[in-house]
């Protein structure tokens, strides 16, 4: 095994775990602040797929830009969602059968819409690869998912911090009775957290669709990925996220080594050894 | 009252006996009558034919297809007023009744349950996934009811089974040596090492040795042969591998989501084989709308096309016209299963004339002699399996063009293959 190869695995796990890490981030905010898994989290990426599909061979639309102009669609959406179904239902339970009758409602409306045939959205830069090092290449196309995941998560990581949004979901995650007393609403906060989770789904999908071709069946697959990136990286955490991309991502790339049969294997294998001995991830902040 | 017939007397109930009797035996005859003579015997409206179908699960792409064609053919039937059945002595039109069943074995199990004991379908269209096909088989064998469903051959389940018929499907062998009689055939100069990528599934990990053993039996040298899981997301090492022998022949075999990302990666990676062959995820359109220029001259394995030659005379049904109407009806292009799905009901409809009535039995026992020509060619059941050729297909600006075909099989070649593939840009 040369180093050029390694290096290569290297790169490639790192690129695939700034995708998997933007992916996580919308369920990371979401139970962070909610305290349960947005089970819609699949469909509403594979949604998201789909509708940048339609924009791009109906305008041509670039579809990272068309991702661009999803986002506050689907913050509306998901304020909506949260407003006026998800936060009137009394327990957790109640959400979780509400969220999985709408998954297979979303579901029928892609087969409705779209039909179940493979879909892809191939744009001039969809094959684009360079040099680098020592005949390492590398995919534009990861590449820029890759900056634009971290520009999404940095940005999210400075709202949270430094912004009085930031600071009120942060308040309502840790103690919402507490947040209250200090004239932030709770169930206002939810709704436009569940919003923005929503908003980083609509740029999840509009990046995946550049990436893979979709159908209606892969909704179950981002979200296991999801599930995973977020339980690895800690509960609620941004940085926590990006780390458990990146794991995810390099896992996978490098159980390539033992077999291509044994990858999904050694990313669950190691998924599970995490959990084992950090049982809230890397840096979990909201799971006692 | 005493009648006095030829000295013995009758009382009034004897009489009444005797007169029942002889109007039951009227009766009786008559009916008898009736009934031998066929026409006069009240047709039901319909023939129904029963289909559980996945129209929102993981096969619905495939299982929608198969509903249009079985529609199609239906409709083809009806305009020529049905199928003749001689115990009526009229022709009785089609009705196709189906449920959704998601690809849920316990739905396809429940849905068949109730096409046969609610609905009383006289015959079955069965299932494409493995795990739903194999449930399929005891219900075909409990209530002996004909059943077409997915052609799992040679998978002993099905090959033991009495009433289950495999749809129009190729034969693992003639399958695997294609691309490898093409190579040779078309004269390709290649250094004849071939790289084989097969994904790990119950209905293709069959396809590995096939593969393997087709590849030395038409003398080229398996370099690499790896399974991998499906929606696998980094293939670098596979390729890396792929490079690193020089493999000149490439097969992969996995579905789109695979495929699309496979390929990206081996312009990344800058591998580009002298062939490559791409099965089933690079069979539909979609292949080309998610690849582009990119996706242009792979090769894929398809056992129909448009162009096909054969036609369904009896009921006016031509390839051409079969997917004239789905582009039209549906907005999208074509597909290879609809040939074989629209056969499946001309199979049915001949197989009833031939048995001449609506028995199971009949019918099931008819479908054995079935021999002719239908829009997948020239079909005739071996072992209840009907197999047709693949022939080797690839992306031409944007179509799939048939590049090479066996010697046996009369099809079209409608363009010459482009090799080798032109370099990456």
């Amino acid at each position: 095994m040369s180093p050029s190869f390694l290096l290569q695995l290297l790169i490639n796990g790192i690129l695939l775990g700034g995708l998997y890490a933007l992916l996580g981030s919308g369920l990371s905010l979401c139970f962070g602040v909610m305290k349960f898994f947005n089970i819609l989290h699949g469909s509403f990426t594979l949604l998201s797929c789909y509708f940048i599909y339609s924009i791009f061979t109906s305008t041509g639309l670039d579809p990272i830009i068309a991702s661009v102009i999803l986002i506050p669609a689907y913050f509306f959406v998901g304020f909506c969602l949260r407003r006026y179904l998800i936060g009137r239902l009394a327990t957790l339970d109640a959400v979780l059968i509400v969220g999985f009758s709408l998954t297979t409602v979303l579901r029928n409306i892609v087969l409705l819409i779209w039909g179940a045939r493979p879909r892809g959205v191939y744009t001039s830069y969809s094959m684009l690869a360079f040099d680098v090092l020592g005949g390492v290449r590398i995919s534009f196309i990861y590449l820029l998912c890759f900056i634009i995941s971290l520009v999404g998560l940095f940005s999210l990581h400075l709202v949270l911090k430094k912004t009085f949004l930031g600071i009120a979901i942060r308040a309502v995650a840790q103690d919402p009775e507490m947040s209250s007393a200090f004239g932030v609403n709770p169930s206002l906060i939810k709704d436009l957290t569940f919003g923005i989770s929503l908003s980083f789904i609509a740029l999840t999908g509009g990046l995946m669709s550049t990436i893979y071709s979709f159908d209606p069946t892969l909704e179950i697959v981002f979200l296991t990925k999801a599930i995973c990136v977020v339980v690895l990286g800690g509960l609620g955490s941004v940085l926590g996220t990006i780390v458990g991309g990146v794991v995810l991502g390099l896992a996978e790339c490098f159980a390539g080594i033992a077999g291509a049969q044994y990858q999904a294997f050694v990313g669950t294998v190691i998924f599970l050894i995490i959990v084992l001995i950090k049982p809230k991830g890397f840096f979990g902040l909201y799971v006692e | 009252m005493r009648f006095n017939l030829s000295g013995k007397a009758f009382t009034k109930v004897q009489a009444v006996v005797v007169a029942i009797i002889i109007i039951s035996a009227l009766i009786g005859g008559v009916a008898y009558y009736v009934s031998r003579s066929g026409p006069s015997k009240l047709a039901p409206d319909y023939i129904l034919i029963g289909a559980t179908v996945d129209l929102t699960g993981p096969n619905a792409f495939v299982e929608s297809i198969f509903l249009y064609a079985w529609k199609w053919a239906v409709e083809k039937v009806n305009e020529h007023g049905g199928v003749y059945v001689k115990e009526y002595g009229k022709k009785i039109p089609l009705k196709l009744i189906y449920y959704d069943d998601a690809s849920d074995v316990s739905k396809v199990v429940s849905n068949m349950e109730t096409l046969v004991l609610k609905d009383n379908v006289l015959c079955l269209l069965g299932k494409t996934g493995p795990l739903a096909a194999t449930a399929t088989v005891p219900i075909a064998e409990k209530y002996r009811i004909p059943t077409f469903g997915l052609a799992y051959y040679p998978d002993e389940t099905v090959m033991n089974s009495k009433y289950y018929w495999s749809r129009p499907f190729e034969s693992y062998e003639q399958h695997s040596s294609v691309i490898f009689r093409a190579i040779n055939d078309l004269g390709l100069t290649t250094n004849r090492k071939v790289a084989i990528l097969i994904m790990e599934d119950p209905l293709t990990a069959k396809f590995f040795n096939y593969y393997k053993n087709a590849a030395e039996q038409y003398g080229f040298d398996v370099v690499y042969i790896e399974p991998f899981t499906i929606l696998t997301s980094d293939y670098t090492v596979m390729i890396t591998s792929m490079k690193e022998r020089s493999a000149d022949i490439l097969v992969f075999l996995g579905i789109a989501p695979d495929a699309t990302t496979f390929w990206r990666q081996c312009k990344v990676l800058n591998y580009r084989p002298k062939i490559a062959l791409i099965v089933l995820g690079a069979r539909t359109y979609g292949w080309i709308e998610s690849m582009g220029k990119d996706g242009e001259y792979v090769c894929t394995l398809d056992f129909w096309h448009p162009t096909y030659p054969y036609k369904v005379i009896k009921y006016g049904a031509t390839c051409q016209e079969l997917a004239e109407d789905y582009e039209k009806d549906t907005g999208e292009k074509w597909d290879s299963s609809l040939g074989e799905s629209a056969d499946c009901i001309f199979i049915f409809a001949d197989a009833i004339e031939k048995a001449g009535c609506l028995d199971r039995e009949k019918v099931n026992e008819a479908m054995m002699h079935i021999e002719g020509e239908y829009l997948c060619g020239y079909l005739k059941f071996i072992d209840r399996h009907l197999p047709i050729p693949d022939v080797l297909m690839q992306w031409q600006g944007g179509e799939k063009r048939v590049v090479w075909a066996p010697p046996d099989v009369p099809v079209p070649v409608d363009a010459s293959i482009v090799f080798p593939l032109p370099p990456w840009d």
